[in-house]
This record gives structure tokens, C-alpha cells and sequence, in this order.
């Protein structure tokens, strides 16, 4: 332990207040009450892609981790790359929008952000990306779509829930009535983040030391300590989750798992996953402890797209999103289909 | 045997390991029917007590003549319906003037396309060429119909320059012009 007083320097970057996010140039092109769609055009020196990309993050954490800092921002390594990116960053919900739903979200936040997005780029067709939750959104999405979808590319989205495999016994409680929430929701109206942040918590993992050992350990590494500590300012930066919409996914898909059986039904229109034609490359972590394989590798074989890539890599839930740039298969992928 | 010096990485090695350990035992003591009811029966209560501070604070916003979180709420709301009404216009005419510009760029190609036909089919047969432009040119309608001939005949390179018909459809159009400017002047 003879190195800890020598590595204690760290100190002073640990005091330092100006812990910048999201530093790629953008501009918003479209707000609707608290969402935005945020436009990240291509880097000037790349080569330009036809078909842009059009980000949908979860309704859980703040968008800002595909834009984590210089050096570790998937979005940056998009535009180097010479991809015109679009992100739809949902806000955070407050009291007001306890009503909103998935068809609120899906229709008009997703959708309409695409014909938005479609209508600055002047592009013929989109690429959607996924992520998590708002993987969940895209897929909902993507079968109810009018919009020309060349691709569709998910990262940890959970699709299927008849086998959750964490916490089973929670899961059959609230499948067999004996957990309630429904009441605790509607009187809260809006979930707060706090609420959701102890939720994860339990979920991933309740006692959470190796982070910090870990910043001991590597605390002379000033490019490390900044990147963890924006990390840790997005880990413990939950938004709250609109009820209705929290009520829907607890019934329609934690419970009835309807998205996977084709039974989820949006504003009338039922989402069937056979009608999903683009494109599709699904990704997921093998350290992802929220989403395993299990939740979402059956969407496979549940879509109608001829070309269909599934790939399993070394990371965890969000690992992709902050090693900078984009990983090497997703840009072959890309690549030969944008 | 020699032990490994423990420095800061080993500890943080050694404390994920534990960690983990750590979160699996406590998963599994949560993963637990009697842990479950238990949540059932305070989240009632929390309920309860939720359900019971909103009255509290709706009663004295009330005899306070003060807004409650509801009425903000949805005066919120009233807002949000506007931005979305004008979110649906913007929307419209954007619509709009992109379907115009739509419309102009396939006239426009329409017309390059039909000139290029012309083109190649004078070309093609160059006996027949003023006759089918005479045709033409009469059975267009007045304005649009001379002007096209016009555009028609400056565009065939086998029409000479000197030709009548030519020169008539272009004073018939300066005509028009200087009627209309004579019109909006005075």
C-alpha cells in the first residue's frame, strides 16, 4: 500500500467543477414539451454517408452517456466516421406528463422525430439505433413505421421477458398479482429518479465498491479520473419515469410479455415484429447483467428482415456507448448498408 | 512462498471479487417470498402516507388561496397542447412546401425530358421537324403555348435563326410583358 499518498493527488481534478458533457457540435432541430432532437452533423473532413442515423436512448438515464466527453462518445466516433447523426433525447418527465404513454413515445416522439429528421436531411432512408430501453421503443417503432427504414440496430434492448433471469421471484410475484404497484405509481405520478435509481441499483448490483477501487488504483491517470467521473455523474443521474407509460411496460411486457407475441397494441395498431423489414443487427454485452441474452436474442427470429446479424461481445451494459468511436463490427456493418 | 505485494489494483481485483460475491448473497436473501410480502405491505403504507401528505397539502392550498401541484400541473398541460398544435402546423407546412418543391423540380424535369424528346426526335427525322413545331405551336393555349414553341425553337440547333415563326412568337411574348408592366405601373 506504499503507492496510496503519492496517487492521492488526484485531488484536486476530483474538486474540479467543470465536468463538461456532451462537447460534439449540435444543433436542435425539433422540440416537443420536454424532448429534443438533437442534430450532430457529419465531420467535416469525412467522407459523407447517404443515409443518416437516428439515435433512441432509454427513458431511464440521461442521453448524454452517447456523448460522454472527447475521446469517449459513440456519437463522435458516428460523425468522424462521416455519419449526419440525429439523437432524440426524451428529457426528463415532471408531474405534468404522468399521462404520457408508449404510444405517446413511440408516435410522437420517435416517429415524428424520424420524419423530422428525414425532412432536414433530405434523405431517402434512416438508420435507427437502439439503445436499452429505447431499443424497446425503436423495435415498437420499426413495426408500426411508415418511414423508410434501410436499418435498425439495437444495443441491450430487452424484448422478451417470459424468463427474467434476475430476481425470478419478483418477477413471478408481479406476473401471479401478488405484487402490487399500480397504486404506489398513480400516486406518485411521475416515478422519481431516485426511485428508479435504487431500482437499478438492487437490480445490478446493491453494494458497488470496485468503481472506486478501481479510480484508486488508476487516480494518476488524469484522462482516466475525468472519464470516471463522468461516468459516475450519468450512473447516479436517473430521470424519472412517466407513470402510465411505467404501468404500460409493468403489464404489457414485464407481465404479458405482449411485445414478443405480437400482441402489443399502440394507438390502435398492433405491433407485429414480422413486419420489420429493414436491416436488422442486434448487439449484446456478455457482462450485461440488466439485459442478458436471454431478453433479447429471440427477437431474431421474430422479425421479418431477410438480413438479420446478431453479435455477442465482451462488455457490459453500456461499455460500447463510452469506449469512444464505434467498434469495428458495427462500422463493417454500417458501412456496406448506409 | 513469496506474497504478492498488494498495491492498488490488486485491491481493487481482490474488492470486485468480494463485491461480487457480496451482491449475490444479498440478491439472494432479497429473492425472497417473505421479502416480497414484506414490500407489498409497506408500499401500502407508503401509499397511505402519500395519499395522505397530498390532502394535507391540497387542504392548505387550499384555505391558503395558493395553486396546488394539480392546477400547475395542468395549466402545464394546456401549454403542452398548444406546442403541440403549432408542432402539427410547422409540420403541415413544411409538408406543404416541400410538396411544392416537388412539384416544381417534376415540372421541370417533365419539361426537360419532353424538350430532349423533341430534340432527338427533329434530329432523327429533320423533313418533318417545322412542320410538327407549326402543329404544335397552334394547338397549345395562347401564352403558355407560344412560349414553349419558343423555348422549343431556341432550343433545336436544325431551326435557323431567321425563321417567322420564331420571331413572331417572340414579339408576341414582349408584347404580353410590356402590357403587363404598363398594367402594374399604372
Amino acid at each position: 500500500m506504499t503507492n496510496i499518498p503519492r496517487k492521492l493527488n488526484f485531488r484536486s481534478l476530483w474538486n474540479k467543477d467543470d465536468l463538461k458533457v456532451g462537447q460534439t457540435p449540435r444543433s436542435a432541430i425539433w422540440k416537443r414539451n420536454k424532448a429534443t432532437l438533437w442534430y450532430y452533423p457529419a465531420a467535416a473532413k469525412s467522407k459523407k454517408h447517404q443515409t443518416p442515423l437516428f439515435l433512441v436512448y432509454s427513458l431511464v438515464n440521461q442521453a448524454y452517456i452517447l456523448d460522454l466527453g472527447p475521446g469517449s462518445s459513440m456519437i463522435e466516433g458516428f460523425t468522424k466516421q462521416g455519419y449526419d447523426v440525429y439523437m432524440l433525447d426524451f428529457g426528463s418527465p415532471r408531474y405534468e406528463d404522468k399521462h404520457l404513454t408508449l404510444g405517446h413515445y413511440v408516435i410522437d416522439y420517435i416517429q415524428t422525430g424520424v420524419q423530422r429528421a428525414l425532412t432536414h436531411s433530405s434523405a431517402a432512408e434512416i438508420t435507427v439505433i437502439g439503445y436499452c430501453l429505447g431499443g424497446t421503443l425503436a423495435v415498437m417503432y420499426a413495426a408500426l413505421a411508415n418511414e423508410p427504414i434501410k436499418n435498425l440496430v439495437l444495443f441491450a434492448a430487452p424484448i422478451d421477458f417470459s424468463k427474467v433471469p434476475y430476481m425470478d421471484n419478483w418477477h413471478k410475484a408481479l406476473k401471479e398479482g401478488d405484487l402490487k404497484v399500480d397504486e404506489l405509481i398513480d400516486e406518485y405520478g411521475v416515478v422519481p429518479a431516485r426511485v428508479m435509481e435504487l431500482f437499478f441499483r438492487i437490480v445490478t448490483g446493491p453494494v458497488n465498491v470496485s468503481p472506486y477501487l478501481a479510480l484508486l488504483g488508476r487516480s494518476d491517470d488524469q484522462k482516466y479520473v475525468e472519464r470516471w467521473r463522468r461516468f459516475d455523474k450519468w450512473v447516479k443521474d436517473h430521470v424519472p419515469f412517466a407513470g402510465t407509460a411505467l404501468k404500460e411496460l409493468i403489464h404489457d411486457l414485464v407481465i404479458a410479455n405482449k411485445l414478443i407475441k405480437n400482441k402489443l397494441v399502440i394507438r390502435k395498431n398492433k405491433v407485429n415484429l414480422k413486419k420489420i423489414k429493414a436491416n436488422l443487427f442486434v448487439v449484446s454485452t456478455e457482462g450485461d447483467q440488466l439485459i442478458p441474452e436471454e431478453m433479447i436474442r429471440p427477437l431474431m427470429d421474430k422479425v421479418g428482415s431477410k438480413d438479420k446479424t446478431y453479435k455477442r461481445v465482451k462488455g457490459g451494459h453500456v461499455t460500447l456507448a463510452i469506449k469512444g468511436g464505434i467498434p469495428d463490427f458495427l462500422t463493417d456493418w454500417l458501412e456496406s448498408r448506409t | 512462498m513469496k506474497k504478492k505485494p498488494l498495491n492498488l489494483r490488486n485491491l481493487a481485483v481482490l474488492g470486485g471479487r468480494y463485491e461480487k460475491k457480496l451482491n449475490e448473497l444479498i440478491k439472494d436473501k432479497l429473492n425472497n417470498h417473505s421479502v416480497i410480502d414484506f414490500a407489498n405491505s409497506e408500499m401500502k403504507n407508503h401509499v397511505k402516507i402519500l395519499r395522505h401528505l397530498r390532502q394535507l397539502n391540497e387542504d392548505a392550498a387550499q384555505a391558503l388561496n395558493l395553486p396546488t401541484k394539480e392546477d400547475i400541473a395542468n395549466v402545464a398541460k394546456l401549454n403542452m397542447q398548444l406546442e403541440e398544435k403549432l408542432d402539427k402546423m410547422d409540420a403541415q407546412l413544411s409538408k406543404l412546401l416541400e410538396e411544392g418543391r416537388t412539384k416544381k423540380k417534376k415540372e421541370k424535369k417533365k419539361k426537360k425530358h419532353k424538350d430532349s424528346k423533341k430534340f432527338h426526335k427533329q434530329k432523327n427525322n429533320p423533313q418533318n421537324e417545322n412542320n410538327g413545331e407549326a402543329a404544335e405551336v397552334e394547338t397549345e393555349t395562347e401564352n403558355s403555348g407560344k412560349k414553349k414553341a419558343l423555348y422549343a425553337l431556341l432550343a433545336n440547333p436544325l431551326v435557323p435563326t431567321g425563321n417567322e415563326q420564331y420571331v413572331r412568337a417572340l414579339e408576341d411574348i414582349l408584347q404580353r410583358r410590356r402590357n403587363n408592366r404598363d398594367k402594374h405601373s399604372s
